[in-house]
């Protein structure tokens, strides 16, 4: 999927992989450490991980951004245990116990919803509403001044585009 | 069958993966999926996808935190910084591996290059009010000083300005932030030179010292 090539051995190719996948890393940083001080830390550590192996990133094997995200699986895995040896540093409590598994499954977790959040407003609200709220699609058809069986065909088009979505994302079934 | 038939059941799939159709819809869809294997392909297809939904949080669809702006310069200073020591690592291996003779010359080069500052100097904040943490860091710069704050416990939104002082006592101002909730990271420069810095501190805007660390070493080269 990576139309772009990014050197990142030199500082412009650093820039254009932070430009498009700083933001995303960071909320997710913050999804999986509960803290934005650290979150920023991990950001930092993760470019400067890639920076260093710049010179073994294969980008016919992983796209860019699965790549950035196995190596800020360690950094952030390190720094779990780093502020579990240390409670009192920090004051916010831990989303995740220390450890591989919960890296992972938050992971997926943030994947289907950046997936999500990058649907239409249309697709993704009635996945929300029939799938998420379990409301009845009369409901939903009714309170959206559509028909129910577009309710119900906004969902195969809003399931498809999710798949696409995901699939841009290096998603793998 | 048409594509046309084939739509009205394909439109179906979400709805019957999810387990949303009415009771008696499955039983013509099942019976076109048995006869149509492009539709069972698009099911397979999608089946995953309705699979992964669980995992998601409805409460985490809203916009995730963005970074603060600087993120992306630390993240860039950060490899200046590594970069710099590696090139005098590889330019120290590459020299080390010439004639015995050149060692004076290089332990000269080296004393006499303009060394990056690799590692700086932890500053430690004597009497802190309650509830604050701070931590800095100095890093030489050619002219002037890189000053790295850390601090939590600062009233959020607030707005506090940073200033390192002269041996002489003067103080100059460095620059400002507004304080967030957790923890603050602050980058600034200050044109005060490294071997001249004697201590750095930070005031709120009404002027009123809020922290002081004295710069006591200055270790780098």
């Amino acid at each position: 999927m990576e139309q772009k090539v990014f050197a990142l051995d030199e500082e412009d190719g650093v820039r254009a992989a932070y430009r498009a996948y700083g933001a995303e890393l960071f909320g997710f940083a913050c999804r999986s450490l509960g803290d934005h001080g650290l979150a920023e830390e991990a950001v930092q550590e993760t470019f400067l991980r890639a920076w260093r192996a710049a010179s073994r990133y294969d980008a016919s094997i992983a796209p860019l951004r699965t790549w950035l995200y196995s190596i800020m699986r360690n950094v952030v895995i390190d720094l779990t245990r780093a502020r579990a040896a240390r409670p009192s540093v920090s004051a916010g409590g831990p989303e995740l116990e220390p450890g591989p598994d919960a890296y992972d499954s938050a992971l997926v977790s943030w994947q289907v919803e950046e997936g999500l959040r990058r649907l239409g407003e249309d697709h993704r609200r009635v996945l929300v509403e029939t799938y998420y709220r379990a409301r009845p699609y009369a409901e939903v058809a009714a309170e959206l001044g559509i028909p129910e069986g577009t309710v119900k065909s906004r969902v195969y088009y809003a399931l498809r585009a999710l798949r696409l979505a995901l699939e841009e994302m290096g998603w793998e079934a | 069958m048409t594509a046309d038939g084939c739509r009205r059941y394909r439109e179906l799939l979400g709805a019957y993966l999810l387990g949303q159709l009415s009771p008696t819809e499955p039983i013509a869809l099942e019976a076109h999926l048995d006869g149509c294997a492009d539709c069972s392909a698009e099911l397979a297809d999608l089946r995953p996808v309705t699979g992964a939904l669980s995992s998601a949080d409805p409460a985490h669809l809203g916009s995730p935190p963005a970074p603060p702006a600087e993120l992306g310069d630390r993240v860039f200073a950060g490899i200046r910084d590594a970069r710099s020591a590696r090139r005098r690592r590889r330019w120290l291996v590459r020299s080390g591996a010439g004639i015995a003779a050149a060692a004076v010359a290089l332990s000269l080069a080296i004393a006499l290059r303009p060394a990056p500052s690799v590692k700086g100097d932890v500053v430690a904040f004597l009497h802190l009010p309650p509830g604050v943490q701070a931590e800095a860091t100095l890093y030489k710069r050619n002219p002037g000083i890189e000053v790295w704050l850390q601090v939590a416990g600062l009233t959020p939104g607030a707005t506090y300005n940073v200033w390192v002082e002269r041996a002489s006592g003067e103080r100059v101002r460095c620059g400002s932030f507004d304080a967030v909730m957790g923890r603050s990271h602050v980058v600034l420069p200050s044109t005060v030179d490294y071997g001249d810095a004697t201590a750095i501190g930070v005031s709120t805007a009404g002027g009123k010292d809020v922290m002081r660390a004295p710069i006591t070493s200055h270790d780098q080269t």
